[in-house]
Order: structure tokens, then sequence, then C-alpha cells
């Protein structure tokens, strides 16, 4: 450890971390633009000149180490002049088109320039530009505007060192530098939009994102990604019950700073024909039904079926709480034997944590969790087989989620799912095994509602409801907590109107989680929860 | 102060590229007594020496070589800079181009010196072509006669040097660009530390010295350090090639031992100002150094006294301006120079660079604004000592010096929208923007 003195604040910080990272122990923010924490040290953008006492020049704090007694200023007026200085040479050719751009809001030169620059420029000349270089679409999804780069040279960086692929370059020197992309390769990989989280102007957008929102109208939840099982950490940004676009949460253990290009734009699923009332089928006619209608027809068919005829086939998409209270009404109540939970496999994507890399092979975020929670056929039959085979002689057949498998759409699947007497289905999104289903329930998507996934680490991790449920959408463990009061009107256990109290029960019955509570699951996830396969 | 021939006293001999002319005047006498003592010996001797490196920051050579890390399991490196590119240098390219044995054999005792791998390189401007031609077969000749290879002269040590030649860009002659372009990276400085000497060219310790410095060590090895010391003064010892550029009647390289005084080279050895004209600026390192006024040049040509005079010592390129020279546009030039070569990197430079070349570019143009002057004289603050290498810096030198200096010529320009009467400029306006 290392004593150091930031503006007068002394602290003790790890040996040879850098000035940037050691003011934030004192709580002194270092601006800079080039620095990134999981990116090579290179000290272009020389924003974060600080003085160090016995050193002549202003040191880069981005490639200087903290020794033991060094005294740092962050602010004094040498520096800020300096800093002042660098802001006007940033913005001198910066085009300053902040109310057209997208990244206005979240811009860390606009920021920059408000908190260190001056008010009135003194360049009183011409504008270098990059003619026919301010829309380019150098990626299928990063936009290039070359007018607002700043060179700090994070985008190349990102392509060299994370994800390997070296698509980026400085093209021309002096002040016609440019950042391009070699003829012919587009910056193509895996995780191509991260550049455009790391760039700290609007000079490299996600085509995806480009004019569909300002960032400060947008509403952000802390959420986990649910494309795969890697459960990469995202902020979901949603307004009036649109999600807009997912940014990546820092999470070391996980996702780091990243997030791969299939995670990112996954919710482009949801911009679809939503289910937003429960529907029962009657003469061959799905019409819609309310839900007390509907739960006591289910209840009905439940209670009087036994349990080798009830048969669950569940999603990847449920969380831990869902899982645990799907098994205690049909496993432990009902004593259903063909319980069974489905995922599709995917070729495996790729994601850089800060220990190395994770590999996601699993299409739904939660196989592991429900897995462990106890949904498995136990002498019965699998999903396997009500899929191929046909349910036949199932007389109660409950499916928690339309699209729980790719396959789920052949008709094929449909028509043997169809052969138990009496189908639940529960969706999200008008789907064809919804529309054959005696009774569909619509149920929220996974940033309507909280719970817990747990990833391919074993790590338990929160999500939290952000947007409203589409329309009387309901979350999958308030549908089972109706069917189950409907079932024993007396049983305590349903006695819960949130998801925390669910996630108590659980926890008091599930030896490997005890101690923990909701508030206690910390911000990286809780690693150790049961994981099954 | 009079001239002397000590590192040029080959130049001018018939032949003086081939080795046997080399080795008739005494060459690779050195070599043989090198190869005789150590490593440390040789090290200690060139401290003792007190050489200062020629290539323009004047640090101490000796010093420079026992910062090699001792228990680094790498291979160690010696890169000779030629890239000689500073505005008004051109000494360098009389050793290569006249001399080039002298060089070599001071590459391979530095380099059995510092305990080199048996690889060394001598990065070489892109522009050289006939130098590196000229060395290329000076290294066949070395190669042929045993100073290079296998066991050199029987001493168990291996060396092999390759020329590189340079694509044209001033930066790869900053030590870090240097070695990002050996490596085959785009040229551009990386950031310090790590210094070259703990992390140089393939992650290993490395040494970079210029090609005057190389080729001081056989004469510090044939002579002694006290000998060297013997030209000179304390701390700026040796003998040194002066290179003498502009309104000079006998402009050119000259050899004199450290600390010649200024004005005398100019005016005696140089035979005075062209036309007979009053002698307006003079840069005296090179042109990243601050120019001086014709009141300031009574000095010693070394780098103490030089950094006492607010300028530098450099590569002791001199360019002398007379009277008729319009100093808005000879600003102008330095900056256009230091626009185009900035790497583009760090902000400052980049930025900066060209922003004090668009700016001299409209004084000069007769678009000057009242402000300008200060504006100017403010950037090279900001850029100065900010930069990420030293090129920021040296497009500073010039322009804050002239600003300070010549200020008045400057808001003549400003406010008449031309230039000060008997003076002129060296460039056609009516030229388009980048052809010059």
């Amino acid at each position: 450890m290392a004593k150091v003195t930031i503006d007068g604040i002394d602290v003790e910080v790890p040996d040879g971390i850098n000035v940037v990272e050691a003011a934030k122990a004192a709580d002194v923010h270092v601006p800079h633009f080039c620095y990134h924490p999981a990116l090579s040290v290179v000290g272009q953008c020389r924003m974060c000149l600080v003085e160090i006492d016995g050193m002549p020049k202003l040191q880069a704090g981005c490639a200087t180490s903290v020794r033991d007694g060094m005294k740092i200023s962050v602010h004094n007026d040498k520096v800020d002049k300096a800093r002042k200085g660098q802001m006007e040479f940033l913005l001198i050719n910066h085009p300053l088109d902040c109310p057209i751009c997208d990244k206005a809001g979240e811009c860390p030169l606009q920021d920059y320039s408000f908190n260190y620059g001056a008010v009135a420029s003194r360049y009183g000349d011409v504008k270098r530009t990059y003619p026919g270089m301010d829309r380019t679409p150098i990626g299928p999804h990063v936009m290039q505007n070359m007018n607002r780069c700043i060179h700090c040279t994070r985008c190349i960086r990102f392509c060299d060192e994370i994800t390997g692929t070296g698509e980026l370059a400085f093209i021309k020197r002096g002040a016609s530098t440019e950042v391009g992309i070699f003829p012919g390769r587009p910056v193509d990989n895996w995780m191509s939009a991260c550049v455009t989280d790391v760039c700290p102007t609007g000079a490299l957008t996600a085509r995806e994102f480009r004019f569909e929102s300002r960032v400060w109208n947008l509403e952000s939840t802390e959420s986990v990604c649910n494309g795969c099982d890697v459960g990469c950490n995202i902020f979901v940004e949603h307004r009036s019950g649109k999600i807009y676009r997912y940014k990546p949460r820092v999470n070391p253990e996980v996702n780091d700073y990243w997030l791969c290009d299939y995670g990112r734009f996954s919710h482009e699923r949801y911009e679809t024909d939503r289910v937003v009332v429960p529907r029962m089928m009657r003469d061959d006619y799905q019409s819609i039904a309310g839900w007390s209608e509907a739960i006591d027809e289910i209840a009905s068919r439940l209670r009087t079926t036994s349990g080798d005829k009830i048969a669950v086939i569940a999603s990847s998409q449920l969380t831990n709480e869902d899982a645990w209270l799907l098994r205690q009404l049909f496993i432990d109540r009902l004593g259903s034997k063909n319980a069974d939970v489905v995922v599709d496999d995917i070729a495996p994507i790729r994601m850089k944590s800060r220990n190395g890399w994770l590999e996601g092979k699993q299409a739904g975020p939660n196989f592991r969790g429900v897995r462990a929670a106890g949904i498995k056929p136990t002498g019965g039959r699998s999903a396997e087989e009500l899929m191929t085979k046909g349910a036949d002689g199932i007389d109660v057949l409950v499916v928690t989620e339309a699209a729980f498998s790719a396959r789920a759409t052949s008709a094929e699947v449909i028509a043997n799912l169809r052969k138990a007497r009496f189908l639940v289905v529960l969706a999200w999104e008008n789907h064809p095994l919804a529309d054959a289903a005696d009774v569909v329930l619509p149920t929220t998507i996974f940033a309507e509602k909280s719970g817990t996934f747990t990833n391919v680490q074993g790590r338990l991790q929160k999500i939290v409801a952000g947007s409203l449920p589409k329309g009387e959408a309901l979350p999958e463990w308030e549908i089972l907590r109706r069917v189950g009061v409907a079932l024993a009107p007396d049983e305590v256990s349903y006695a819960f109107s949130e998801v925390e109290e669910l996630f108590d029960q659980m926890v008091s019955k599930t030896p490997a989680l005890k101690s923990l509570d909701w508030s206690g699951i910390e911000q990286f996830g809780v690693t150790g929860a049961p994981q099954g396969s | 102060m009079e001239p002397i021939r000590v590192l040029t006293k080959n130049v001018g001999k018939p032949g003086s590229a081939s080795i046997d002319t080399y080795i008739s005047g005494g060459g690779y006498e050195s070599l043989k007594k090198a190869l005789k003592s150590t490593p440390d010996e040789l090290v200690q001797l060139v401290k003792d020496s007190e050489m200062r490196g020629r290539g323009g920051a004047g640090f101490p050579t000796g010093m420079k070589w026992s910062f090699l890390p001792k228990d680094s399991p790498k291979p160690r490196y010696l890169l000779c800079n030629a890239d000689e590119s500073e505005p008004g240098t051109f000494k360098d390219r009389v050793i290569i181009e006249h001399d080039p044995h002298l060089l070599i054999e001071g590459m391979i005792i530095s380099a059995f010196a510092i305990r080199s791998c048996p690889m060394s390189y001598i990065y070489i401007r892109g522009e050289f072509h006939h130098g590196a031609m000229v060395l290329n077969r000076a290294l066949d000749e070395a190669r042929a006669k045993g100073f290079l290879g296998k066991n050199i002269l029987g001493s168990g040590f291996d060396l092999d040097i390759t020329v590189h030649r340079g694509a044209g860009a001033y930066i790869c002659g900053e030590e870090m660009g240097l070695i990002e372009s050996i490596e085959g990276h785009r040229g551009q400085p990386r950031v310090k530390p790590p210094f070259p000497a703990v992390v140089g060219v393939f992650g290993s310790p490395t040494i970079v010295n210029n090609v005057e410095t190389l080729s001081c060590v056989p004469l510090i090895v044939e002579h002694g350090a006290e000998w060297f010391k013997s030209f000179g003064q304390p701390k700026n010892t040796g003998p040194k090639l002066y290179c003498v550029s502009g309104h000079v009647k006998k402009p050119g390289v000259y050899e004199f031992p450290m600390g010649v005084n200024l004005q005398e080279l100019i005016y005696e050895h140089c035979g005075g100002i062209t036309d007979d004209l009053p002698l307006k600026a003079v840069i005296p390192g090179g042109g990243s150094a601050p120019m001086l006024t014709p009141a300031e040049i009574d000095l010693p040509m070394n780098f103490d006294a030089l950094m006492k005079a607010g300028t530098m010592f450099g590569s002791a390129g001199i360019i002398v301006m007379n009277s008729s020279t319009c100093i808005v546009d000879a600003t102008w030039r330095m900056a256009k120079f230091f626009a185009h070569e900035s790497c583009g990197q760090c902000t400052p430079c980049r930025e900066g660079t060209n922003w004090m070349e668009t700016i001299l570019d409209r004084i000069e143009r007769g678009g000057g604004r009242p402000q300008d002057a200060d504006l100017l004289f403010d950037m090279t603050d900001n850029i100065g000592g900010k930069s990420l290498c030293a090129l920021g810096d040296a497009a500073c030198g010039p322009v804050a010096s002239a600003v300070k200096k010549f200020r008045d010529e400057f808001i003549y320009h400003i406010e008449h929208k031309g230039c000060l009467p008997g003076t002129k400029r060296y460039r056609r306006l009516d030229m388009p923007v980048g052809a010059h």
C-alpha cells in the first residue's frame, strides 16, 4: 500500500495503480478520454494531466504509477489552465453538433466541456472536416462520424486487445489523422457495438439506436441480459414500456465493461405483438377472458387430475423464484411426474470478464437455476418426449412460455403438445403455440418483473422490474400464486404480494442459499448458487 | 577558435568511404583495443569522457548506458538513430556518406560495451538513399574483414548490423517512434515510462544513440577520456559538428571543439551574412530551438550556455536569417513543418501545431487579427510540456520565441496586412494550400 496525498486528502491505495485510479479513493475525479481501465494505457488525450510534487512538468495521470509519499494536485491553477487548454484543442475541430448527436447527454466530451472548458472559443478559422466521413457505416452495428472524433484510440484498442480482431486503425497523420477500417474489412466482430460504448464522443454510435431517443428521456433499470447463460449485467433503457437499448453494466467478474452484439440487440425480440389479456378457447375460438375466470378454469382442471397426468414444460427464462414456486405447486402439491425445463443450445458466445473468458452455450439465462429448483421429470415423461412423441394421455399440460424453444413454432411440435387434453400456455407474444392453447395467459417479459437468475458460474444475479407490464400481463410467479390460492385458499405460503417475500421463502427452504436476503444480493451477484444440469 | 579535423579526419580523402582508406588511417585499431578490455571498463571510459549525446537532448551517454537493468533475462539492443530530420541539420549525413566505417566501428564497440545481443540496427531516414547504400557497402566490407559476424577478431563477441530505412517521418527520429517503426508499427512515440533502457525494441532493454555520438566512441577508446575532455568546456566535451545554413556566405558542416562562439562561427568562419545585410535572427540548434536575436549570439555553442540563454543546443543546426527575412513567414515555415510531421496521437500536438500553422498562414496572407499574437503565445504554453513526446515542445520553440522577440513585426503584419518594408517572404502565396 502507498500513502499518497491528492489535493490535500491523504489516502492509502494499492501500490502500482495509476493516479486516475488512486484519485477515486480520495473521491477526486481526474478527467480523461483515452484512459479506459480495461484497455492499455497510451497517454494520448492529455486531459488527465496532474501536477506531482518534485516533477517539473505536468504528468499524465493515466501513465503515472503512485509511489509512497507522492503529493498530487488534480486542481490548481497550473493544472486547470493546462486542462482548459486541452479542452480547447479538442473542441476547435469538433463540430459541436450536440443537438443532433445521439451521444449528447452521456458524452464525456460534452460533460468535460461544461466542467473544464471555456464558455467561448478563441478559434476563428475553418474547422477541419473529413468530407464524406460524417455518416459512414463501418460495420453492421456501428456508424462512424469522423468529424466528431477526438482520436482517443479507445475503439482501436478495443478491437486490438479485447476481441483481437484489429479492424480499426489510425490512418494518415497529424491533424488529418483519421480512425478507419481497412477496405472491405468492416467492424464485424461479435462484440462490435462495444466500440460505441467506449467512444467518448458521438463519433461511433450504434446504428440500431440512432435517432431513436434522447438518452435523458430513457429510464434505466439494472438488470441481467437474458440472451444466454453468461448473464451479462446490463442497464435496460426504456420509456413507456418500450425497450430502446441495453447498455453494459460493469461487473468485473462477468462481463467487465462489455456486452456482445447478440445480447445487446436481443431486446428487438420484444418489439412484437404482445399478448395483453388472458384468452380462453370456447367453441374452437379463443376469446378474451378475465384473469379469475382463467385461473378458476385451470384450478378446476388441476383439482381433478392425478399427478401422473399433469405435465409442465418450463422455460429457461423463468427466474429462480418462478421455478421454485412452480416446483412447490406442481411437483410437491400436485405430484406431477412430468415437469421438465427446456433450453436451446446456441453456438458458443465468448465474453471477457476480468479473470478470463466465459462461454455462453444456452439460449436462456437460467436453465441451471430452474433445474436446481427441482424442475425435472421424476419417473414421468420428459419435455423432449412430449414434443417429439406427443402428449397423449396428459390431461393438463402447462407451458410457462410459448417461445420456450425455437422448435415451439414448428407445426409438428405444436400438434404433439396439442394432444394433451387441456393445454395452458403462458405467453408474452402472439405465438402459434399460444394460438393452439385452451388457455393463454399474458406474462411479463424479464424487464417487467423482478427476480434472480443463476448464470454459468453459479452466480445469483438480480433483475429488477423497470417498465410497466403490458396490458394485463402478470409475472409468472404471480400467475402461479393465483393458481395456488385457487387450489388451496388457506395455504399461508401463497399469502404474499411481492417477489421479495417469495425469495425469502425460497431461501429459507434452500440450504445453499441460507442467510441470503433480497437486499443482500450485491451489485456483482452472489456466487455459490445451486446449479442443475 | 580554430576548426579541427577529428571526427572528419577522413572526409575529403579519396575513397573515404572504403574500408581500405579507413584502415590505412588507423581505423579499427580502437575496436581491437576495446575487445581486449571489459564492457564495464568501456562504459566507465565513456562516462569519464563526459560525452553528451549528440542527437539533441544532450543526455550523458555513459549514464544512459548504465541505465540498462542488470538482471533482465532479455537480450539488449543497440539502435543507431540515423533518422536525421531536424530542419537545418546535416551533420550525420557527412559521417554516413563519407566515413561510414567510423560509425560502424563505434557501433561495434558500443554494442560490446552494453553487452548487446548479436543484432543491431541503424535506423536511417528513407530519404538518405545514397547513405543507406554506402552503409550497406561498408557493412559488407566489414563483414568480409571479420569485423562483423560471429566471434569478432577472436573475442567471442558476435554482432551483425542491419540498415533499416524509414519511410519519411520526422517523428521516427524520436527514440520511441523509432522503436515502434523498427518493430513494424505505425511510427508514433509510446508513452514513457517505461523508458527504452527498460522496455525498448521488441520489449527488450534498448539503447538508442545518435550517429555522431557513436562515431565519437572509437576516438575516446583510441585517445582516452582525458584527450576527449581536452576539447570544449567542463560537462560539454569533445569535438562537435556544426551545420550552418541560411543567409551565410559559406554554409556547410564545420568541426570545432564544443563551445565555439556563435558570433565568431557566423562572421569569421562562415564568411558573414549574405548580401552583407544585417543579421536578424539565428536558430542555433535545429528547427525546434527558439530563435536568438543578433544581440544574443555572443555565446559559446554548448548545451549549458544555450540552455541559459533560453534556447537549446539541439543538433547544432544553425539557421541564419538576415534582415530581408519576413519573420512571420519564417515562423510559419517552421510551424508548417511541425504540423505536417505531428503523428496525430496526442491532443495538444495534433490540434495545436495545426492551429498555430493556420494562424501564422492567415497573418502572412493579411488576415491577422489583433489578438493573434497573444493567442499564439498562450497556445505555446498549452502545447509546450503537455504533449506526449517532445515534438509538441519542439513546435513551440520557434513560435514562442518569434512572437516574444519579434512582436513588433507581428503587430505590423497584422495592422498593415503585409510584410515589414525591406523584408520578403520566400514562398508564393498564390500557390494552392498544400502545394508547398
